[in-house]
């Protein structure tokens, strides 16, 4: 009997299996413990990601009912890809990185992008824009100062700046009732790897595939409604005399200032150069005229004048050449100084060349000059004539290379007269006649796809 | 026969080699997992902080873009640069601080001030000099109905209690501040600045908002920790080593920008 109570004790040690079994269970306990841990760790970088792609959302969103706002932050765009019609694949264009900084294609990639992602799938007259959307590949303006630095435009060769928070923006701009109506889809897909940025650089995949809903990519939508989707206003839809018009009267449209009848004979608008002031400019700065159609002399050749031919029937710089004596006018191409075109208009882009062929033989000579002015009024025009003539209805016009109708330049509204839409500046564009002529032709894209403005 | 048996038993329990070899290995294993847990633990605070400078900084650009959404178009907007930083951080952000006034119409009018200031006081006086780390302040008159009630009225309670604070201050009691009260704390950058489209002529239309935040314990690293080991040393030192922490800690500094439209 002794012996079994002795053996009995004995037998409470842990056994081997024992031992591996509440080891076993440990483990299995820590494991999941450990598993858990990355879950509440990517749940905080997922909350700050969903924060900062709000806060994106909301940027984008009056970003591009800005109707044109000079952002400097658009420059974080890197990428952007729309469609053109019925082609599967999509028009890419990228930041200009390696371009001067004041280089026309990077002081105008900001409204471009806005431009680009803007294009409604169809013009609401049954035409196809871009119907598989629009797309950017962004790195975020909000986060980090680690994100801003890295993902700033300047650092495109920085190892470190595929690191920096991106994500890809789809924008669907839509036309409703007709035309008279929009809305717009916003969305963005995040995170991006290292294999998404080395496909879509290289051109393997598209921004369009890539935000699709793959494995792993979050995505978050934003709906919000617009007034109306148009046609951005190109240099080249416009004969000169417009241009010149559009370059004054831009800023009206957004301070919602009317255009006065007036405005066309103010010199602080329109530049005047009566015949004494022609003469002394002329004499200090040896100023040279050329004529629609032709390189010419108004000492030399004017008796001429009355005849050189209107090669270029599209337009004219906006100004007139008059002979005060005899009331007779020439639109003038270009007027120049010694120290090089005398520009009527504030070309904003240096490179864009607005008046074409530039060389004429000589100055005005001392006593011809006085017979001649300056002015963007004809003789026997008045202001009103020509604000009546901008606001009409032209059957038949369209905008360059786009069946759209044309859309007046200014809105008649019992009298007062309105800028209708203002003229944008890009180098992503056709090139009108007279900008492809002269010593630094402007050549353009001719296939450049149409840019739209959405209003808020 | 008895004893022999027992002898076997005991030879199935751990000797004391067995034992410190077990005590060895758990006490590795526990090292271990201290280790693990550690980092977790660290990475886990270190995103809590981020988490809450992130939602402290969004606080405030919600009330900041609120209010300037309500701007009374007819009324003017000031925007005065109260100052920059002595060393921009990185390249891409050269902070400046601002203080911007205007009326807000929303179910009444109000004067409504936002300023940049030191962390203890709205004033420029009190601004330090050896830290670029500040706070946004912030100032609203009472809702009155017309806007012929704001004008001198507001202006003279305001100065009033300016010079209350001012005269509060000389005892040392910052924290009873009541002409402006401190909306973010560990603000390095403040701006606000008005947009308009790329034309010639063009009015301003748009209010880009932007600040930077540090994450409380960057804060705390920059202003104490620092503070207590550079006692002693000239304070343009303690601001660039000041400055410089912040330079390695990008990642802890928020930035948030935020596009309003003008009425």
């Amino acid at each position: 009997m002794g012996v079994i109570d002795l053996k009995n004790r004995y037998c409470r040690a842990f056994t081997m299996p024992e031992v591996a079994l509440a080891v076993g269970v440990v483990a299995f306990g820590l494991v999941a413990v450990f598993s858990v841990l990355p879950f509440g760790i990517k749940a905080q970088r997922d909350n700050r990601d969903d924060t900062v792609i709000r806060y994106e959302g909301e940027y984008w969103a009056e970003a591009l009912l800005g109707e044109g706002l000079d952002l400097a932050d658009l420059s974080r765009v890197e990428m952007v890809q729309t469609y053109d019609g019925n082609t599967t694949s999509p028009l890419v264009f990228s930041y200009p990185k390696n371009t001067p900084n004041n280089s026309p294609e990077k002081k105008t990639w900001v409204r471009d992008v806005c431009g680009w992602l803007s294009r409604p799938a169809s013009d609401g007259q049954g035409n196809v824009i871009s119907p598989h959307g629009n797309f950017a590949l962004v790195k975020s303006f909000n986060g980090s100062l680690f994100d801003r630095k890295y993902g700033d435009a300047n650092m495109a060769e920085d190892e470190n700046r595929d690191f920096a928070f991106g994500y890809i923006l789809e924008i669907v701009p839509e036309m409703i009732d007709g035309g008279k109506g929009c809305r717009l889809r916003l969305k963005f897909s995040w995170p991006l790897s290292e294999e998404d940025y080395f496909g879509i650089r290289n051109g393997t995949v598209t921004l369009k595939s890539r935000s699709g809903k793959l494995a792993r990519k979050k995505e978050w939508e934003l709906r919000m409604p617009g007034k109306q989707i148009v046609p951005v206003l190109w240099r080249c839809d416009l004969n000169l005399r417009e241009r010149l018009f559009m370059e004054k009267m831009s800023g009206r449209y957004y301070s919602g200032a009317s255009v006065k009848a007036a405005d066309m004979t103010d010199p602080q608008v329109f530049k005047v150069l009566e015949a004494n002031a022609l003469k002394r400019f002329s004499q200090a700065n040896g100023y040279r005229v050329m004529v629609r159609g032709r390189v010419t002399d108004p000492f030399q050749l004017a008796d001429q004048l009355p005849n050189v031919p209107a090669t270029f029937a599209g337009g004219h710089v906006g100004m007139n050449l008059i002979n005060v004596q005899n009331g007779e006018s020439y639109p003038l191409a270009s007027v120049l100084g010694v120290q090089g075109p005398v520009r009527f208009g504030s070309v904003k882009v240096p490179s864009v060349r607005d008046l074409g062929s530039v060389l004429t033989p000589g100055p005005f000579p001392g006593g011809d000059i006085e017979r001649f002015k300056i002015a963007f009024l004809e003789p026997q025009e008045a202001g009103e004539d020509v604000l009546r003539l901008f606001s009409e209805e032209q059957s038949g016009r369209r905008y360059f290379g786009l069946n759209q109708p044309w859309r007046p330049l200014l809105i008649d509204a019992d009298g007062e007269f309105y800028v209708a839409q203002p003229m944008f500046e890009t180098t992503h564009r056709p090139a009108g006649a007279w900008e492809k002529v002269g010593p630094n032709p402007f050549e353009g894209n001719p296939n450049a796809p149409r840019m739209f403005m959405i209003r808020k | 026969m008895l004893i022999l048996k027992n002898i076997n038993r005991r030879r199935n329990a751990f000797t004391m080699v067995e034992m410190m070899a077990a005590v060895t290995i758990s006490i590795i294993l526990i090292l271990l997992m201290y280790g693990i847990f550690d980092k977790v633990q660290t990475v886990f605070v270190v995103g809590q902080n981020r988490a809450r400078a992130m939602e402290e900084a969004r606080a405030a650009m919600d009330m900041l873009k609120r209010d300037f959404e309500s701007i009374d178009g007819a009324e003017p907007l000031e925007i005065k640069l109260r100052g920059r930083a002595r060393m921009p951080v990185g390249e891409v952000l050269n902070p400046f601080f601002v203080q911007t006034s205007f009326t807000s119409e929303d179910d009444g009018y109000r004067l409504v001030e936002y300023m940049y200031g030191g962390r203890n006081t709205y004033e420029m006086a009190g601004l330090p000099t050896d830290s670029p780390v500040g706070a946004i302040w912030l100032w609203r008159s009472p809702v009155v109905v017309s806007k012929s009630q704001l004008s001198e009225k507001k202006a003279i309670h305001r100065s009033q209690i300016q010079d209350f604070d001012r005269a509060n201050m000389g005892g040392g009691y910052p924290e009873n501040l009541v002409a402006y009260g401190k909306m973010i704390d560990g603000v390095i950058h403040f701006g606000v600045r008005k947009v308009a489209p790329a034309v010639e002529g063009a009015r301003e239309t748009h209010l880009e908002i932007e600040i930077a935040v540090l994450d409380q314990k960057l804060m705390k690293e920059v202003e104490y920790g620092l503070g207590q080991a550079l006692e002693g040393e000239t304070d343009s030192f303690k601001y660039q080593r000041r400055m410089e922490l912040i330079l390695e800690n990008l990642d802890r500094v928020y930035f948030f920008r935020q596009l309003v439209r003008l009425n």
